[in-house]
């Protein structure tokens, strides 16, 4: 099989992403291997020195630390996941399911959300430099970069919960399927569910949107006044191009590529940044068990979401190369 | 009698350059200042920061210190958090750390600025080193190192900090500093890789090749005083980061016990009470951040403006 050069680029890519997620699993796994004693998520308090032994042998926990991590990894394989000392010793391999699709669910709203409104923004923040809509980019910028997104998610839960906008640990009554609140709602025709669903997803998602929209726009503006005062603006200028044309067809298309950039690393961060908001909104995502596994020192639990998210980052990688070869045609021809 | 004017005019040769060096720093001074007072963005930056600093070094005299640890706030028992008084300014936090918030947002700044400047100064030798390292002499050194600062590039910051605070197991400043520099330095390798590759092929780097002056010479004299300003500025733009980054872990409850005078921390111990309105205890700290990072933030432009060659002369 021959492949385009495009197809290689991609398959090139993809290699050194799952290089890299090998390396930081096993890592992780290093670290926390030799940082903790594993078998304490196995035992209790006063198990006898002789079953420890026993289950030591029964584990792999004797063997050196690559020889583990492959019995590890070969555990992954076969969904022996192991349990989450945090989340009242419940099976990992349950957990995920339940969890993932809460965080998946906030991000999927915040991309389509602020995507488009940040592209927006950002355009028209530098195409109309110095005027009120440039100035308001700017003030958003500044609250982005500089107010935490917990401090952000505390205020809006102060003036959204006394209103009654927000519900932290509804009950859900409609059938479960996709695991995303709002959706399940839709799919069952439950009015009051979905209205009780988004209030519960509202809170995250405003403070979310701030950051990420504040982000978006800030890098775009840059980017773009970056590529207006280039030498091809000016050539197009003086061949008579409209103002209107080269910034929509020139300026906007160059300025994206370093965009994409650096959406694919706001991906990875966005998903697992969301622990700070869900914990600040009690919403039981990935992130917050993230936390909780990390505030309790569970090794087991910790391992497996890194792996999660490794696996996710991996994707989101992949969605932006494959993104960049469109946006960039010197990558599709070399 | 001609040997005598020769080192005369060497000697004056030497004291001329000495006065134009001198000439030339007083200008360059004359011309940053002339920078800061023409934005005021800048000015305020430096007014913000200077109050941090200023807060930070009179915490004693504000806050008398909480012995035999001014980092752990003294305790007002009370059922539920205390408003804003004349005893307790900026209130109390209530159960579970009983705080005062005035003194833990007092001598948080203590403790914020000193993670932010230890941090940095940690994490920018080593990336310092590292990376004039890499970029001088290349080759597979410099294409692992490379490679180990890509892979740490690419994860989100918070995923590795949760690993490497769980890893170390201890809470403390110490813990935060290690864990932190492990995951920051690899920016300033980044940066100082690039800035030596563009300056080592330049021709005094060259001429003292060629008179035979040591590499370790050449790095320390020549190489990196040129390139410690993209460096210095990048560093004063991540202060404000580094304290926002922290206090966000502090407040995931990690990093800092309960108790210790750390805004993150004081933050989640608010967020127990924000619903019951005890808006005190999270708002007080949260401006703290807030124009902490701001006056850093605009600091840093302001350095950038003030060292870069590239945009200094132009605005």
């Amino acid at each position: 099989m021959i492949l385009t050069p495009f197809q290689s680029y991609i398959l090139k890519r993809l290699l050194f992403t799952v290089i890299t997620v090998f390396i930081v699993v096993f890592t992780v796994f290093t670290i926390s291997r030799s940082a903790g004693d594993p078998v304490t998520a196995y035992v209790g308090q006063d198990t006898p020195p002789e079953i420890i032994e026993v289950i030591r042998e029964k584990y792999h926990l004797n063997d050196p630390i690559p020889v583990q991590f492959i019995y590890w990894l070969n555990g992954i394989l076969h969904g022996e996941w192991g349990r989450a000392q945090s989340r009242g010793r419940e099976p990992i391999v349950e957990l995920i399911p339940r969890y993932l699709p809460i965080t998946l669910e906030l991000n999927l709203y915040v991309l389509v959300l602020s995507l488009p409104l940040g592209y927006w923004l950002g355009t028209k923040a530098a195409t109309n430099k110095d005027t009120w809509i440039d100035h308001f980019s700017r003030l958003l910028a500044i609250i982005g970069q500089c107010v935490p997104e917990f401090f952000v998610g505390l205020l809006i839960l102060m003036f959204l919960y006394p209103q009654g906008l927000i519900v932290i640990n509804p009950q859900f009554t409609f059938q479960r399927i996709t695991g995303m609140p709002t959706i399940d709602a839709l799919l069952n025709g439950d009015l009051n569910g979905l209205v009780l669903a988004f209030k519960y997803l509202i809170g995250p998602l405003l403070t979310s949107f701030i950051s990420s929209l504040s982000m978006h726009t800030r890098l775009l503006r840059s980017s773009i006044l970056e590529e207006l005062s280039k030498d091809y603006i000016l050539t197009g200028r003086s061949k008579g191009l409209s103002k209107n044309y080269i910034e929509k067809r020139y300026a906007r298309r160059n300025a994206l590529i370093p965009f994409i950039t650096v959406v694919g690393f706001w991906m990875g961060h966005l998903i697992a940044g969301g622990a700070i908001i869900e914990v600040v909104f009690n919403r039981y995502g990935l992130g917050m068990v993230l936390a909780e596994a990390a505030k309790a020192t569970d090794h087991n639990a910790l391992q497996a979401y890194v792996l999660i998210y490794a696996i996710i980052l991996v994707v989101s990688n992949t969605i932006v190369d494959v993104i960049y070869g469109y946006l960039d045609p010197r990558i599709k021809t070399r | 009698m001609i040997k005598m004017s020769k080192e005369k005019k060497k000697q004056e040769f030497v004291d001329n350059a000495k006065n134009r060096l001198k000439e030339h720093r007083k200008n360059e001074i004359k011309f940053m200042i002339y920078r800061l007072r023409r934005s005021p963005l800048s000015l305020i930056g430096l007014i913000i920061t200077t109050f941090f600093i200023v807060i930070a070094l009179a915490a004693p005299l504000i806050c008398p210190p909480n012995l035999p640890d001014p980092y752990r706030m003294p305790k007002t028992f009370s059922r539920t958090p205390l408003p804003p008084s004349m005893e307790h300014i900026f209130g109390t936090s209530g159960p579970v750390a009983y705080a005062d918030v005035f003194y833990g947002v007092i001598w948080g700044t203590r403790l914020s600025l000193l993670l932010a400047f230890t941090i940095t100064a940690i994490s920018l030798s080593i990336g310092l080193i590292i990376g004039t390292i890499s970029g001088y002499y290349g080759g597979i050194l410099d294409e692992i190192l490379m490679r180990v600062v890509d892979i740490a590039y690419s994860l989100p910051w918070i995923l590795m900090m949760l690993v490497l605070l769980v890893a170390i197991g201890s809470r403390g400043f110490w813990t935060m500093v290690s864990a932190y520099s492990i995951v920051a330095w690899t920016t300033y390798a980044r940066i100082a890789r690039g800035e030596t590759l563009k300056v080592k092929n330049e021709l005094f780097v060259e001429a003292a090749k060629s008179i035979g002056v040591r590499d370790i010479y050449i790095i320390y004299r020549h190489i990196i005083p040129n390139i410690i300003y993209s460096v210095i500025i990048v560093a004063s733009l991540r202060i404000g980061w580094i304290v926002l980054n922290t206090s966000a872990l502090g407040f995931l409850g990690l990093g800092f016990n309960i108790g210790t005078a750390e805004w993150g921390i004081i933050m989640s111990e608010g967020r127990n009470w924000v619903l019951q309105g005890s808006w005190w205890i999270t708002v007080f700290p949260g401006i703290f951040i807030f124009f902490f990072v701001l006056g850093w933030q605009l600091m840093g432009d302001a350095f950038r403006d003030m060292l870069d060659p590239k945009v200094r002369r132009n605005v």
